[in-house]
């Protein structure tokens, strides 16, 4: 009798476990639904502030006003060509019709999932994109010749010193490559020698940890 | 007494079907939520149908889909009495194809395993749903489990391997017509693990590799080839490392030298297809179904035809049409190799 009692209790007890992860996952979702309600508030108010701060630098004359509408925060790295400006993570349909036609365009199909990676070359830089939904979002603007600088002036060539006082200190340097993190992006810097070698900016959205 | 003992018979009796019914619910539901991978994403099949298979093959190829889509062991086999099978799925790192090596050879001591080395480039873990379909399609045994400690993520647990519906359950809103209609088995996939396409779209354009910071092989992708090496030692196997001829991703000369250099180190015949295009008679304006990231049919029937003549003359393999048992198997399977071949290029037109 003893040992159905305790199978019984043993059931009961993952019931009640299965139901109590259930609980707590829910509490989780909603937890984290709370979080990210809270994330886009946040991002919003600062967005809202900067563009206020903007607003009021455009009416002074002081500075262009550039509405940015993508999942770019106004303060991460972008790559701003002939006054089009691109970022990771950004919407391709908000830049691709000012950049033009690309030199060339190449569909990455993934070994196994749905959706193109796609590359385009334009003379000076190369844009990877990746598939969300029916968009194509930015995953990495590469730098192929000295032609273009970054925002802050960074250029393939640089002397790494200038690059160290243009960027500062707070980098990650791992296997060679030097690496400014903001927000989900990152701008990655290869030297030979003492020489910049390589300029990239890329999101981390996709990285899996 | 006799009534108490009846009615504890009949206690132990209903605590034990609900225990089954409970069970068969939780096994039934998992089946369901689980990828089925028979939509437009079918790779993720392809590992667990190698256990159906009479294991008795003189070639197993182990790796990406440098060799699920380029090899083609109906050719090794209508060409050159090689037997042959291809354990390769989508992004296969290479401690995945160490311990697919590893639970092969509990099975089965092929003469040949050819490894395809184009995964040496990653050192760590890259996606979980990549993991996911190599290792969910393996049969429990130590080596999945060791193969699931290799490949987990941090934020990744143990247990959701063992009880995938921990992993998947909030697939229930997505579920498809095909996890019905695959719910107690799928639909086979690959031609002894080769996954056919008979598209065309020619080489246009490849990118230029992008610049490394790095070019050595990380130390954990060593380690792992150190172990297939040691292991097809000891099981008397010949390892073979290839690097299929596709053109994207890029394979850096400074890549192939490691290679080499490894190669030459521990005794290993190594190929690079990318050097032997004109030989094989590749033409990337009709032999790719992607514009070079892999061949299509045309294309790895040429590429495996030049290995099969390889295979002979360098591993000293010996054709064996003459076995009346495997050319039945063999028979059938081509037949349905090349019914599908047909399916396919109708569509296409």
């Amino acid at each position: 009798m003893k040992k159905i009692v305790l199978a019984v209790m043993m059931m009961a007890m993952i019931a009640m476990l299965t139901a109590c992860t259930e609980a707590a996952d829910t509490v989780t979702d909603m937890n984290d639904t709370v979080s990210d309600a809270e994330t886009i508030l946040q991002d919003y108010k600062e967005t809202m502030d900067n563009v206020d701060e903007m607003g009021e630098d455009a009416l002074d004359g002081s500075v262009d006003v550039s509405v940015q509408t993508n999942n770019t925060s106004l303060d991460d790295y972008k790559f701003v060509y002939n006054g089009t400006t691109i970022a990771p993570d950004m919407n391709t349909n908000e830049f691709m019709d000012a950049l033009g036609e690309p030199l060339q365009y190449y569909e990455v199909k993934s070994c196994a999932f749905e959706g193109m990676d796609k590359i385009y070359t334009y003379t000076s830089f190369e844009i990877g994109t990746y598939p969300n939904g029916d968009d194509d979002l930015v995953s990495y603007i590469y730098f192929k010749d000295d032609t273009v600088t970054t925002e802050e002036g960074a250029y393939i060539g640089m002397s790494k010193a200038d690059v160290l006082a243009l960027y500062g200190d707070n980098y990650e340097d791992n296997a060679g490559v030097i690496t400014y993190s903001k927000g989900g992006m990152e701008l990655r810097f290869i030297f030979s020698g003492e020489s910049l070698a390589s300029i990239e900016y890329s999101t981390t959205v996709l990285d899996e940890t | 007494m006799t009534e108490m003992k009846k009615r504890r018979s009949k206690s132990i009796a209903g605590v034990a079907i609900v225990l089954v019914a409970v069970v068969v619910v939780l096994a039934l539901l998992q089946r369901l939520v689980m990828p089925k991978y028979m939509g437009e994403v079918k790779e993720g099949a392809l590992i667990g149908e190698y256990y159906d298979e009479d294991k008795d093959f003189d070639v197993v190829f182990i790796g990406d889909c440098e060799v699920y889509e380029n090899f083609v062991p109906a050719t090794l086999w209508e060409n050159y009495g090689i037997n042959s099978y291809i354990r390769g799925s989508a992004q296969q790192l290479i401690w995945q194809s160490y311990y697919l090596m590893e639970e092969t050879l509990t099975y089965e001591k092929p003469d040949v395993i050819v490894f395809n080395v184009l995964s040496l480039q990653y050192n760590e873990p890259q996606k979980e749903a990549y993991n996911r379909m190599t290792i969910d399609g393996m049969r429990w045994s130590p080596s999945k489990i060791k193969c699931i400690q290799a490949s987990m993520f941090e934020s990744e647990s143990f247990i959701e391997y063992v009880f995938p519906i921990l992993r998947y359950h909030d697939r229930w809103s997505e579920l498809e017509k095909e996890d019905f209609r695959y719910l107690f088995g799928a639909e086979k996939v690959g031609h002894n693990g080769y996954y056919m396409q008979v598209g065309v779209e020619p080489v246009v354009y490849i990118p230029e590799g992008k610049i490394l910071g790095d070019y050595s092989f990380g130390e954990n992708a060593w380690s792992y080839l150190d172990k297939m090496v040691a292991l097809c030692e000891e099981n008397d196997v010949e390892l073979v490392l290839i690097k299929a001829p596709s053109l994207y991703p890029v394979w850096y000369p400074e890549w192939d030298e490691q290679v080499i250099s490894y190669a030459e180190e521990h005794g290993l015949k190594y190929i690079n297809f990318l050097e032997h295009t004109e030989e094989i008679g590749l033409d990337f304006s009709t032999d790719t179904y992607d514009a070079g990231l892999h061949l299509n049919l045309y294309g790895a029937v040429k590429l495996t035809d030049y290995f099969g003549a390889w295979l002979i003359e360098e591993c000293d393999l010996g054709d064996r049409r003459g076995e009346e048992d495997l050319t039945q198997i063999w028979d059938d399977k081509l037949q349905k190799f090349y019914q599908q071949k047909e399916e396919l290029e109708e569509k296409e037109q």
